[in-house]
């Protein structure tokens, strides 16, 4: 009995199953996720744990997928460790009969299904163990971090050339902090700074509008730009009020999956390239395929 | 750059394409060979139109120049240029439908620059696009590739190596992408319609590879699949790209 379990649970034709159903899945939570975008994003910085104790259940009819996604993901896990445990048993029993460099070829495919595991294990401990805090700041701003006190001392924007259609659009912005015992950090926009285990990211909210606030925070632009601009073009060179009301605000962030997962992604890269190069080369109509 | 601003260029690609694929049609040799050398000019200035989408005035942004509606047909045009060169087969006549098509599609999309905001100006997003739209790419010319078998009976698995590196390049694409995700907004992994879309296509995918090791799942039930899979990356990508079109532009 134990051992049809073992076979059924490690069968490939589950694996595809839970990959399709994991796909069907995700892209329904993209559909809702297009009418409630502020509801999911609150998932980025919170512990999943938590974020199920707040809003999960008060709000199932929405969010009921996440958990039927989770499901997925734990047999998708599971599948994927017995497929490989019983794959590469049966490639070192018969290690003999292949040369060095086809063997290599032959364990790749259980190498990368090792690394997608650990690339599960890193999402999986962000998802249960990120803590993150959001500070508004402006000149003068002080908080605390991790038992220091820090404090903005200084803010700085940067602008497209006066000559450029890009004119009164900021470029960068750098924000220079100061800690109690006289250290200066400074931040800006995709330079996050590691500071006593956290990472200090800055990033810019758009105020919150009466009439039609839930419409902006929900918007989301395809390619991941924030929908608001920094600075009116038409303002004449003067800081325009949309500009004036932006809030800077500095994220900060433990990500206990981080290493994790970014060791785990660039291995399988290089693992995906050597497998599929010899296995799949691009330009060969009749591929082979290594079971 | 000259073609900066000048979208008549991108007119003018679309009219060497049409030529192109209207007098590939044609069997005789000369015929072909003229159909072929239009097809490279065009896209040569194609190339150069999209790059000229990154000079802003003085400034040069580099994500305009990988924009999806008009860095596609450029991968489309490259993955043809490559069946040509390495298959030696009349299957990029096939793949010129699509070029033609998406180039198409290209004329009638805003064709400003969303100007570019402090997150957008790293490597790792040029990097992300870039990866992403070869990936659609190679799925497209999957589908057509695919298609043949379906609805021609051809017996032929061309499309499974064009799936696989749209699929590694597709991966290239979800890495490059977190890490740009983690450098701008601390999270590699975000709950939003965007990423969850590209979650999904990837997992698609992933499952298409495990097929071919299925008894069940022939060539005609892969093609079918990928071709299934195909028309969902439209449906996906282009949504985001009519999502798109009312952002506020520069030029165009």
């Amino acid at each position: 009995m134990l051992k049809r379990i073992w076979i059924f649970l490690g069968s490939l034709k589950l694996g595809c199953y839970l990959l399709w159903a994991g796909s069907v899945f995700i892209f329904v939570g993209s559909i809702y996720g297009q009418d409630k975008y502020a509801f999911f994003t609150k998932l980025n910085e919170m512990r999943v744990q938590d974020w199920f104790e707040q809003y999960f259940f008060p709000n199932w009819s929405i969010s009921w997928w996440i958990l039927v996604l989770f499901l997925i993901m734990f047999f998708l896990g599971l599948n994927t460790f017995i497929c490989t445990f019983n794959r590469l048993s049966t490639l070192f029993k018969t290690r003999k009969k292949y040369s060095t460099k086809k063997f290599i070829i032959r364990i790749l495919p259980s190498l990368i299904h090792f690394f997608f595991m650990l690339v599960m294990l890193g999402h999986f401990l962000t998802f249960v163990g990120i803590k993150c805090q959001r500070v508004s700041i402006q000149a003068g701003t002080k908080f605390q971090l991790a038992g220091d006190s820090l404090e903005v001392k200084e803010i700085q924007n940067y602008f497209y050339d006066k000559d450029s259609p890009l004119q009164n659009r900021i470029k960068q912005t750098v924000v220079k902090l100061t800690s109690a015992r006289g250290e200066k950090i400074y931040l800006s926009y995709l330079n996050p700074v590691e500071y006593k285990g956290f990472s200090l990211f800055l990033d810019m909210l758009k105020p919150k509008k009466k009439r039609n606030h839930q419409e902006d925070q929900e918007k989301e632009v395809c390619n991941k730009a924030p929908v608001y601009h920094f600075k009116d073009v038409a303002s004449k060179n003067e800081v325009s009020p949309l500009a004036t009301e932006r809030k800077l605000q500095i994220k900060i962030v433990s990500d206990p999956g981080l290493n994790l997962l970014v060791v785990s992604f660039f291995i399988i890269l290089f693992l995906m390239f050597g497998y599929f190069s010899s296995a799949t080369p691009f330009y060969r109509n009749n591929y082979t395929l290594s079971q | 750059m000259f073609t900066s601003g000048h979208h008549f260029y991108l007119y003018l690609v679309f009219s060497l394409y049409f030529f192109s694929l209207f007098f590939s049609f044609w069997s005789k040799k000369k015929i072909s060979k003229l159909s072929f050398s239009l097809f490279v000019i065009g896209f040569g200035l194609n190339f150069l139109y999209i790059l000229g989408r990154g000079f802003v005035g003085t400034e040069i942004a580099l994500t305009p120049i990988v924009e999806g509606p008009f860095f596609l047909p450029v991968c489309l045009g490259l993955l043809t240029l490559f069946h040509f060169i390495f298959y030696q087969d009349d299957n990029w006549r096939l793949l010129l439908i699509l070029v033609f098509l998406f180039t198409l599609a290209a004329l009638f999309y805003p064709k400003g620059i969303i100007p570019p905001t402090p997150k957008k100006t790293t490597f790792w997003a040029v990097a992300f696009f870039c990866s992403e739209i070869m990936a659609h790419a190679c799925f497209l010319v999957g589908l057509v590739l695919a298609s043949q078998v379906v609805f021609f009976k051809k017996n032929s698995n061309a499309f499974h190596s064009y799936l696989v590196w749209g699929f590694v390049s597709y991966s290239v694409s979800q890495i490059v992408g977190a890490i740009w995700s983690y450098y701008g907004w601390g999270n590699t992994f975000s709950w939003s319609p965007r990423h969850l879309s590209s979650a999904s296509i990837w997992l698609l995918y992933a499952a298409y590879l495990h097929l071919p090791y299925l008894k069940e799942w022939n060539l005609k039930k892969r093609a079918l699949f990928a071709i299934g899979a195909s028309l969902f990356v439209i449906f996906i990508s282009y949504g985001h790209y009519f999502h798109e079109m009312g952002f506020k532009r520069i030029g165009g």
